[in-house]
């Protein structure tokens, strides 16, 4: 029991310094505020603040910035049940059943579970963390250029599987990200590619102007087109769940924090598709199916539980094997980078008071959180009532600081407004981002690795199925991605996307 | 012929076509090498190919499908305006200085979203400009020149 205790025993010495603390309460803060706010989410919000780590010490600002990312779950659903509105891409479901229950009078009872159930989730996933980080290391050191880059290639896959709407359009997507990371000085030959002589881009295509393009600044145009109209705002009622609520949600909570944890690890996964799934399992479950929609208290439960879950057990793949599984870890790494710290499995031994501080303050911060969210729920509706018109050209001039911030380089912020322009036609085309994201971060990691193994097999690809765990995660790959693509399972897919 | 075009499924083929057309052409410059020893245009050459199929692949499924969503409606009016917010803080912020780069991109990026009224934009812009300015350069002292040299 001491390998587990003793770790975490340093990690909570570094993460209840006072120095710590303020940092863990400031991103949960955070957090929920743009979590609150809807147009706005945790990978534009983690992007603009990575300027300002440069000031902190590496605990604290990966502190911060996990706060942020976790933060963003609990304020999500308050938004989702008191408005009707997704403060968080993860709350859509939460709206459902959420606002159902808000009309009749119980917004109060759907907060507290949300809440409580976050919470639940939160402490359960950050054990996950501390037990499997270490376990997947172990395993890391087994890895040679073969299994990395099976394992990007199944990651990949993994996204692409995951992702909303058509299979194809992921694919492309993937693809495209995958020649956009390629962007810049070869690290081989020193080659300059795609650079079209442009002396900034020789470093390659910076992940904070890409992400703010595509994410926040589509984001707002796109927002700005609906002219949404806000449902009037439910009453609180009472904070505290019946006896009848409590029943239906502890089981409902169990199975979306094990729904998440399992989402969460896989590349592409995370809290979005957690909850989706949470939600679709519930539904699977219940005996009475129609009452999902009017206010089923396991509607709120199991979704809440299951996008903190994942998002936090989306840190183990980060922190193990230095591989992202989704964009906000993709900026965690770009964070430890700034610092210096070289993601992989080396971490854990060489920072440990780092990589135990982190896993420890993460449940610091989800008990912040619980005080944060249910008394303070006030201050955080008063919010909503701030104008859209107010609010985006707040996040609008914070979004150009943040780029221009990160190099001092007017030439990021140009290159965000081109990727404006290309993630409104990719909103409009119907294609989503994420898997071109997962691409551009895996992309320069996967062909130093694909270069890596063929020269070690001298040009021969058997390499890549001759060693059996390189050769076990292809076959999981292709096994997905067949699946996703016969017709049956297609159908299922849909509707599961659909509900 | 024109609807069938002007297809959401049948654009983003041609798009992701055209992204791996220019990816291959542009790679052709790169050395290619072989399997063993991979050069600089080899990987990119590969996925450029793999690009043009599965768009060509998505363009003609779409072009072909008997029932597909028409591109949805679009009012590029906010957007160009925030793109214009964009390129006035990113034109102003080293010649002006980030006082001045604020309250421009304020004052352009507002006109995506009715009503204008001009005592609140003036209001935002300064208020934002202060709060840039404070947090940023006095508060964590990021070297961003505050007003014009």
């Amino acid at each position: 029991m001491s390998e587990l205790f003793d770790p975490l025993l340093l990690g909570f010495s570094v993460a209840l310094t006072p120095a710590n603390l303020f940092w863990c309460l400031l991103g949960a803060l955070l957090g929920t505020l743009i979590g609150v706010l809807p147009g706005i989410g945790p990978v534009a919000t983690i992007a603009m603040l990575l300027p300002i780590t440069f000031q902190l010490e590496p605990v604290g600002a990966l502190i911060m910035l996990a706060g942020i990312y976790y933060g963003a779950q609990y304020g999500g659903s308050t938004t989702a049940i008191l408005v009707n509105m997704p403060g968080e891409s993860s709350s859509v479901v939460t709206c459902l059943d959420g606002f159902a229950m808000a009309r009749r009078g119980r917004a109060g009872a759907a907060l507290a579970i949300a809440a409580l159930a976050s919470f639940f989730a939160g402490t359960v996933a950050t054990l996950i963390v501390a037990v499997a980080s270490p376990a997947m290391v172990k395993f890391a050191m087994l890895f040679g250029a073969a299994e990395y880059f099976s394992l990007m290639a199944f990651g990949l896959v993994a996204a692409i599987v995951l992702a909303h709407g058509s299979v194809a359009k992921a694919i492309a997507m993937t693809v495209l990200g995958l020649l956009l990371g390629l962007c810049g000085t070869d690290v081989n030959s020193g080659t300059q590619r795609f650079t079209f002589g442009i002396p900034e881009l020789s470093d390659g295509i910076g992940f904070v102007p890409l992400a703010m393009g595509l994410f926040a600044i589509a984001e707002i145009a796109v927002q700005l087109e609906k002219h949404f109209v806000r449902d009037a705002m439910a009453k609180m009622g009472s904070l505290w769940p019946t006896r009848d609520e409590a029943r239906e949600a502890v089981p409902a909570v169990l199975r979306g924090t094990a729904v998440g944890s399992v989402l969460g690890v896989l590349p592409g996964g995370g809290a979005l598709l957690a909850a989706f799934a949470a939600y679709t399992l519930e539904k699977r479950l219940a005996k009475d199916p129609s009452r999902f929609g009017k206010g089923a208290v396991a509607g709120v439960a199991a979704p809440e539980s299951a996008n903190n879950a994942g998002a936090q057990t989306s840190f183990i793949p980060m922190l193990a094997l230095g591989i992202p599984p989704n964009a906000v870890m993709a900026l965690m790494i770009g964070a430890m980078a700034i610092h210096g710290i070289v993601p992989g499995p080396q971490v854990m031994t060489r920072e440990p008071a780092l990589f135990w501080g982190l896993v420890a303050s993460m449940w610091v911060g989800n008990l912040m959180l619980v005080v944060i969210n249910l008394p303070l729920v006030g201050i955080w509706v008063r919010l909503l009532r701030v104008p859209y018109r107010l609010l985006y050209p707040a996040i609008l001039v914070f979004c150009c600081i943040g780029v221009y911030a990160l190099n001092n380089s007017v030439f990021e912020v140009y290159l965000t407004l081109g990727f404006g322009v290309l993630g409104y036609l990719f909103v409009k085309l119907g294609c989503e981002p994420a898997p071109l994201l997962l691409g551009f971060i895996l992309g320069p990691m996967m062909e130093e690795n694909l270069r890596r193994a063929m020269r070690l097999s001298r040009g021969d690809p058997a390499i890549f199925i001759e060693r059996p765990i390189s050769a076990a995660l292809l076959a999981l790959a292709v096994v997905l991605l067949v699946a996703v693509l016969a017709p049956s399972l297609r159908r299922l897919r849909e509707k599961a996307f659909a509900e | 012929m024109f609807d069938r075009l002007n297809r959401a499924e049948t654009l983003a083929g041609l798009l992701f076509a055209a992204f791996g057309a220019a990816a291959i052409w542009l790679a052709a410059d790169y050395p290619y090498g072989t399997p063993t020893r991979m050069g600089a245009g080899f990987v990119p050459t590969g996925l450029g190919w793999g690009l043009v199929a599965l768009g060509a692949a998505i363009a003609v499924a779409g072009f072909f499908a008997r029932d597909a969503d028409a591109l949805p409606q679009s009012d590029a009016r906010p957007l160009l305006f925030l793109l214009l917010g964009v390129a006035a803080f990113a034109l102003l912020l080293e010649r002006g200085g980030l006082v001045v780069a604020i309250a421009a991109c304020v004052a352009v990026a507002r006109l995506a979203e009715r009503p204008y009224r001009w005592r609140e934009v003036i209001l935002l812009g300064g208020g934002l400009a202060a709060a840039g300015a404070c947090i940023f350069v006095l508060g964590l002292g990021l070297p961003i020149p505050l007003v014009p040299r």
